[in-house]
């Protein structure tokens, strides 16, 4: 028990040093090079109205004068304490302008998390009750298709079926912001589906696999000599062994549903924050694209975290080896 | 130091081609990786030879707007009145050149740092790895719209980025692979004959990974032209007048009530080279026995 203890403190030290880096890669990715916000807002034509001492002035009071090093220290300690300050043009602050945004993702993000890998291991499962069968094949053909689709075209053929060919939901979501939250669960059901595509794609073929290895495995052979039903040997021997490769690619599975939100906001006009870091990139709004990556990164280290210690919980063999990876 | 150089002559010729057949044989039996090898080859010549063997020039403006295929025009034109079938066959070329030049960076890039990460080991690795893990903290597609902020949006800078965005998880394949064969025995010979530190890294242990960094070059290749579609999608990345597929697909979204096709064509090419790609890979990963990547794809 000590030993477990100790494992999930280091990793958890571990994920905040991942974090202060993050934090300095976000840095480095959005103010390091030339060309500010200002440049970025003031058109061209409109710059010759302003003296330089009226540049320099807004220069300072959106701290765009200071050196690198001391715009680092306080966007660092910013974004490590949760305190994502204010946009640069009108001034409100950060974390109310995107909150609502954050929070219609957010419901429509879990219910994809939650969703998809029930249904990769329902295939998962079913696909390795006979390895190399016609519904193996079937299965994992169809998964490699759907994870060589693009999330946009996903979603795009979703709208063309669905809304226009069926009818069945509006193309464009008519929704607020500030819409309370059955309403934007109402209107997830598309762009959830669309999401739930190529994350059930790519969890599949790494739960496909952890269940090839764990039925050839020797502690399987003796279950199924000492006469264990091969449906029971799939479901309550083999599967917790085979989840440990899927919860490894935790990190890579969240990272990827972040893109798709993203993405998938644009296709359907979902108010969410995938909308929002368009918006603010395209504007240059530093601050709101520095605390959109930066909780963008915790959600991903925050999950990998999470699944680190669900796997010392599925499998022994981790909780005895010495060396962690 | 394969095994082969090793076996007595004599023998080793008349085995050694039957050994090497198989998986090609395996390879043109599965049909999955036929289709995949044919996607690819149609899409490089493609890209390489659009511009001859279209009908009419990407820029040219022929009509007025949106009009539908006709003799002339044999997929219509779009709604500034230029050649559909000129512009998609031209979609692809951009991503195309931006995914190869920087996957090719990441892979120089990356295959360097991972071998010394594995084989020295010690604080580099420490540092190297966890460098690594905050980069891939970050959402792909959000660090490379990030990065499109401050290096701008040109082949160059696209290039760049994509260079940046995939290095680590090159390196953490590369590392990974490295650990297991510096523990092999031809790696200690040559520790005990006193081979120099690049000598064991560039002659012993790099031949050993091509495999894997053939399969890692194609898998991030697919990878890098779908963010780079996905970022034109959102309108951050290939800009007019330049014809893209993420491009023409959102454009497309206009007027998919009226003229689906436009939106489905670009779709259609953008996801067949993709699954090109990833079944082509998926085959011949399968049947050289090369593991160890980082999806298993």
């Amino acid at each position: 028990m000590y030993a477990v203890l100790a494992l999930i403190v280091r990793r958890l030290l571990l994920s905040g040093v991942i974090l202060v880096l993050v934090s300095g890669t976000v840095f480095i990715g959005t103010e390091i090079l030339p060309g500010d916000a200002l440049d970025a807002t003031i058109p061209a034509d409109e710059l010759m109205y302003y003296s330089d001492d009226d540049l320099a002035r807004m220069r300072a009071e959106l701290g765009l004068d200071k050196s690198a090093a001391e715009r680092f220290v306080n966007v660092f300690r910013g974004l490590v304490t949760f305190d994502f300050g204010v946009t640069l043009m009108t001034q409100e602050s950060v974390i109310d302008s995107i909150i609502h945004p954050l929070l219609n993702s957010l419901i429509m993000a879990s219910v994809a998390i939650v969703l998809t890998p029930l249904v990769s291991v329902v295939l998962g499962v079913w696909a390795a009750l006979k390895p190399g069968g016609r519904i193996d094949g079937a299965v994992s053909g169809a998964t490699l298709f759907a994870y060589s689709m693009p999330d946009f075209v996903v979603g795009n053929v979703f709208v063309i079926v669905f809304a226009i060919w069926l009818g069945l939901a509006p193309a464009v979501l008519m929704i607020t912001e500030s819409a309370p939250w059955y309403q934007i669960l109402a209107v997830s059901v598309l762009p959830v589906l669309a999401l739930t595509v190529s994350g059930v794609a790519y969890q599949f073929r790494l739960l496909r696999a952890g269940m090839v290895e764990a039925l050839g495995s020797e502690f399987i052979e003796r279950a199924r000599l000492s006469g264990v039903p091969e449906w029971r040997l799939v479901i309550t021997h083999a599967l917790p062994a085979a989840l440990v490769p899927m919860l490894n690619g935790t990190a890579q599975f969240v990272a990827g549903i972040i893109s798709g939100v993203v993405v998938i906001e644009a296709v359907f006009k979902f108010p969410g924050i995938g909308i929002e870091l368009i918006r603010s990139i395209s504007q240059r709004e530093v601050p709101t694209v520095q605390a959109i990556t930066f909780l963008a990164a915790f959600a991903v280290i925050a999950s990998n975290l999470l699944a680190d210690i669900s796997i010392l919980a599925l499998d022994p063999r981790v909780r005895r080896a010495r060396n962690d990876r | 130091m394969t095994v082969e150089s090793f076996a007595p002559m004599p023998l080793a010729a008349p085995a050694a081609p039957i050994a090497r057949n198989r998986p090609l044989r395996r390879v043109l039996a599965s049909p999955l990786t036929m289709i995949g090898l044919v996607l690819v080859a149609f899409h490089l010549s493609l890209a390489l030879f659009a511009p001859l063997i279209a009908p009419y020039s990407i820029s040219a403006i022929l009509t007025d707007g949106l009009t539908p295929p006709s003799a002339q025009h044999w997929l219509g034109t779009d709604q500034i009145g230029r050649d559909y079938l000129s512009r998609l066959m031209s979609g692809g070329r951009v991503a195309l050149l931006v995914a190869l030049a920087g996957v090719s960076g990441s892979v120089l890039i990356g295959t360097f740092l991972g071998l010394l990460a594995g084989y020295v080991g010690g604080w580099l690795d420490d540092a190297i790895m966890r460098l690594t893990d905050a980069l891939m903290a970050i959402p792909e597609l959000l660090l490379i719209a990030i990065l499109v902020l401050t290096f701008g949006k040109e082949i160059g800078s696209l290039s760049l980025i994509v260079a940046i965005v995939y290095t680590p998880g090159v390196v953490r394949v590369v590392r990974a692979k490295t650990i297991m064969i510096a523990s092999l025995d031809f790696v200690r010979a040559a520790e005990l004959r006193g081979e120099r530190l690049g000598f064991v890294l560039m002659r012993e242990i790099a031949p050993n990974l091509l495999g894997l960094l053939a399969v890692e070059f194609a898998i991030r290749v697919s990878s890098a032209i779908l963010k780079i579609s996905a970022l034109s999608f959102l309108g951050l990345g290939i800009s007019q007048p330049t014809p893209d597929w993420g491009l023409m697909v959102q454009e497309a979204m206009s007027v998919v009530f009226t003229d689906p096709w436009f939106l489905i064509l670009p779709a259609i090419t953008l996801s067949s080279l993709i699954i090109g790609i990833n079944f082509a890979v998926d085959g011949l990963a399968r049947a050289y026995g090369v593991t160890g990547t980082e999806t298993d794809l």
